[in-house]
């Protein structure tokens, strides 16, 4: 049945109008995830009222095929202008803007979407052999395990945080404080809320972000003057992009290990794909023989989270299928475009719509793909936005970053909190705080502090006393103490040998 | 270098302040007023000129088939009311002739778009979406940032209004009410502290007498429902489609009871909970509370529409629910697709929440909190 069910997808590839819907998913969800704070929710969104009106072989590759790239595109922006395209993106710009300003642009948007659109096809294939374990997967992690799922990525806090962890432990515990801004849903209490119903929902994370990535970075591009790329480097061509994607494979077992954490991450409802992306940067300076060189612009640290971020993708999108359950946010909208079209997601789109779902998966390898494909090929010229003198640049970033923040709720609040935000950024930049701790404690601490107090309700104090929970608290200690533990060994090396 | 610097500071400065302020001044915009003439010298008298004729009256089929509505919804995009919207949007130019469009409005759990449309122009031409419990308990419990009266609303046309259902995982050993009553430390399952489903689980523990507790924060009904698959806890309270889904998936047992005073159309055979135990004149009053926050979508304008208008609206919504591809479509939402509620009669319940004492919403508050501790 599988075997067939895989005849007839191929053949679903035969018309030229798959080819073209293909074709134009993958544009938009380029185009959306590059402009900073639209995204794949956003471009679903706006190609919603079109599925009503095209069958569903039209539709669906169209939506698939925009989701799986959109993150592909907001690597663009993180690594070229330190501002996350999309949320995932903010682990990639930890290290992808740090190897612009030394003129490794052409290196690291290579390594970047090669990683991507490798991960995109090898998890696609996973998702295709993992369909009877999913479901299991997805039963057998409750809200207690996702307290600790979100505590092994609040935990790499630490690790960001390598050089000045009390810097680090500020940035990221400001980060949780703020995320705790608006109705918590457990017991209706507003909290910071002030009365204002735009804090109701809590600060948003889109001004958030660009406020203290983006606003920085073009008022410093302003101010200091030059352009990205420190003076005196050289940016390179073609080879350079090569050279990023052979580290790809130079790199094999981190990517590989990367978009397994991305996958297994984004088949889990209720975690978000940002998890999966800082699981695998912080693991992947865990395990290199050159940790200290994570945050200055390492290959590693774009390899790690690109992979991760595609993979979380392919994962989600497997759950919305299989149980029509939302893996990420852009699933809920999925889901809903699903339904459009007059198909229910759940168990019948493994048995009798199996085709169609071997279509989809098709067409999340084939979008990754060819996604990589046009971003390298373009991607001398991209680096070359590197050289792009300041004055020029500036006024351009900062005319997308107001207008995207403007647009996305037409709120001119939003346009205040980005403002407030870049205060903050700039100041934390000055002062050598770790910013993408801060933003990784602002996404995760709500989900935080929700499966926590669920535990509690549940279980009591002692509600981690389950095997799975136990396994990831020995990962989180593991974590934590493992700088630590190597400083240790090195100092001990030391003393030895002398 | 810092000549070269200081213009591309100061522009940048003047950029930001410029852009920032755009949609303020947008915001603000007013016209000018016209300014007074200066009165000339009076001209010889000359012939009156003849009256213009009387504008003809448009009537309100060819306002809406010249105009686009905007149906504004106050959720994401891709949820339920997402959805309804976009379906109508789909099937109003085969009624209407016109087009209409779907704007998405989110803030304060919906509080924001509904706030959009009653302060919007009152010439029918911007209409809302809502899940009517969230705004009816946002309004009864005058939560902060509500602008809108309910009571002044016009609606158009209510859906799929269904009560509350309670149902049991099937990781859970209880099948009945008495295994239910007989068991220690039951746990309910909820989204939010207040609402619907945590006052028909606390009403249901209060009615039985049941030994449990209620735990809150999960997300929406997926979250609900997986967590019950998962046996995260052993019952809950929600709306009767998803209990009859969850019970399709095998995730729940049959649906036990309807936590209402009358059984529901699309499950004749389970029965109400008055019939099950007999309530208190207190029970009695908790559970009209509850019946009031059951779940429907209703389809409304704001008030000082022009009459015509909103009969216009009223025909062409009707003739909506009517269509058969729009019956099919909305089935595969909700399969049990119960008869649409009139405007008329989504007025006259409306009004019956007026009614409701502040009394009785502090009893019910209390209610919850006394099993969600």
């Amino acid at each position: 049945m599988v075997l067939e069910a895989f005849g007839q997808a191929l053949q679903n590839f035969a018309p030229v109008g798959l080819w073209v819907v293909l074709g134009i998913g993958v544009i938009s969800g380029l185009i959306f995830g590059i402009i900073p704070g639209l995204g794949g929710i956003m471009g679903l969104a706006l190609f919603l009222p079109f599925a009503f009106y095209l069958a569903p072989e039209r539709a669906l590759p169209l939506m698939v095929a925009l989701v799986t790239v959109v993150n592909t595109g907001g690597a663009m922006t993180a690594i070229l202008l330190n501002i996350p395209g999309t949320e995932p993106n903010a682990a990639t710009l930890i290290d992808g803007f740090p190897m612009t300003q030394k003129g490794e642009t052409g290196r690291a948007l290579g390594a970047a979407l090669a990683s991507s659109g490798l991960s995109g096809l090898v998890t696609a294939l996973i998702a295709l052999a993992m369909i009877p374990l999913v479901l299991l997967i997805i039963m057998g992690i409750t809200s207690v395990e996702m307290v600790f799922i979100v505590l092994v990525g609040i935990s790499f806090i630490a690790v960001l945080s390598a050089g000045s962890m009390s810097k680090g432990m500020i940035s990221g515990g400001l980060g949780l404080l703020i995320s705790f801004v608006g109705f918590q849903s457990l017991t209706g209490v507003s909290r910071f809320t002030f009365g204002n119903i735009y804090l109701y929902d809590g600060l948003h994370l889109v001004p958030a972000a660009l406020g203290l990535f983006g606003l920085p970075e073009a008022i410093v591009l302003a101010v200091k003057g030059g352009a990205i790329a420190r003076t005196g480097v050289v940016i390179g061509g073609m080879e350079k992009v090569w050279e990023g994607v052979r580290d790809v494979f130079r790199h094999w077992a981190l990517w590989l290990r990367s978009s397994l954490i991305g996958y297994i991450v984004g088949i889990i409802p209720g975690v978000g794909g940002t998890v999966g992306c800082f699981i695998a940067y912080g693991q992947a300076k865990q395990t290199s023989r050159h940790p200290e060189k994570f945050g200055t612009g390492c290959v590693e640290g774009v390899i790690a989270p690109e992979s991760a971020n595609n993979a979380s993708q392919v994962g989600a999108l497997l759950t919305t299928l299989a149980l029509g359950i939302p893996g990420s946010a852009s699933g809920a909208v999925l889901l809903g475009g699903l339904l459009m079209v007059g198909l229910i997601p759940g168990p019948d789109m493994l048995n009798i719509h199996l085709d169609l779902s071997l279509t989809l998966l098709l067409v999340a390898i084939i979008a990754n793909l060819l996604a990589a494909g046009i971003c390298l090929f373009a991607g001398r010229q991209l680096a070359r936005v590197a050289t792009v003198p300041g004055r020029l640049l500036s006024p351009l970033i900062l005319t997308i970053i107001f207008v995207s923040v403007f647009a996305i709720h037409e709120e001119f609040l939003d346009v205040v909190v980005a403002l407030v935000f870049a205060v903050l950024g700039l100041s934390m930049r000055q002062l050598g705080y770790n910013r993408p701790a801060l933003i990784l404690g602002f996404i995760l601490g709500f989900f935080f502090e929700r499966y926590f107090f669920i535990s509690l309700q549940i279980g009591g104090p002692l509600f981690f006393m389950r095997p799975i929970s136990l396994i990831l608290i020995v990962i989180i200690i593991g974590v934590i103490a493992m700088d630590p533990i190597r400083g240790l060994i090195r100092r001990k090396r030391g003393v030895t040998k002398a | 270098m810092r000549k070269r610097r200081l213009p591309a500071l100061l522009g940048s400065i003047c950029l930001i302040l410029v852009l920032a302020a755009l949609p303020f001044m947008a915001a603000c915009a007013q016209p000018a007023p016209a300014p007074t003439p200066t009165p000339a010298p009076a001209p010889a008298p000359a012939p009156a000129p003849p009256p213009p004729p009387a504008p003809k009256p448009v009537s309100a089929a060819d306002f809406y088939r010249d105009n686009t509505p905007t149906l504004i919804v106050p959720n994401p995009a891709g949820g339920g009311n997402d959805y309804l919207a976009r379906l109508l949007a789909s099937y109003w130019t085969e009624v209407s002739g016109g087009t209409m469009k779907v704007k998405n409005k989110v803030g304060g759990g919906g509080i924001v778009g509904t706030n959009f449309v009653y302060t919007a122009e009152p010439d029918g031409l911007t209409l809302g979406v809502m899940h009517t419990p969230t705004l009816i308990s946002a309004w009864l419990y005058k939560e902060p940032g509500v602008e809108f009266d309910l009571a002044k609303f016009n609606w158009i046309v209510s859906v799929v209004k269904e009560p509350v259902a309670l149902v049991v995982s099937t990781k859970a050993p209880y099948e009945s009410i008495d295994d239910l009553k007989r068991a220690k430390d039951l746990k309910f399952g909820t989204s939010l502290a207040k609402g619907s489903s945590p006052l028909a689980e606390a009403i249901v523990s209060e009615v039985f007498g049941l030994d449990s507790r209620i735990i809150t924060g999960y997300e929406g009904g997926p979250g609900v429902g997986l967590a019950l698959a998962r046996g995260e806890f052993d019952a809950v309270a929600w709306s009767l489609t998803t209990s009859l889904e969850w019970v399709d998936k095998g995730w729940a047992r049959p649906v036990l009871a309807v936590i209402d005073f009358e059984r529901a159309d699309a499950a004749p055979d389970v029965p109400a909970i008055v019939e099950l135990a007999e309530l208190s004149p207190d029970q009695e009053a908790m559970l009209r509370v509850a019946s009031t926050l059951n779940a429907q979508k209703s389809i409304y304008t704001m008030p000082g529409v022009p009459e015509d208008r909103v009969q216009f609206l009223l025909e062409a919504f009707n003739q909506i629910m009517a269509i058969e591809g729009f019956l099919k479509q909305a089935k595969l939402k909700w399969p049990v697709w119960t008869k649409p509620v009139s405007g008329e009669d989504m007025a006259a319940f409306i009004e019956t929440t007026t009614i409701i004492s502040q009394e009785d919403l502090a009893k019910a508050e209390e209610l919850m909190e006394k099993y969600e501790k």
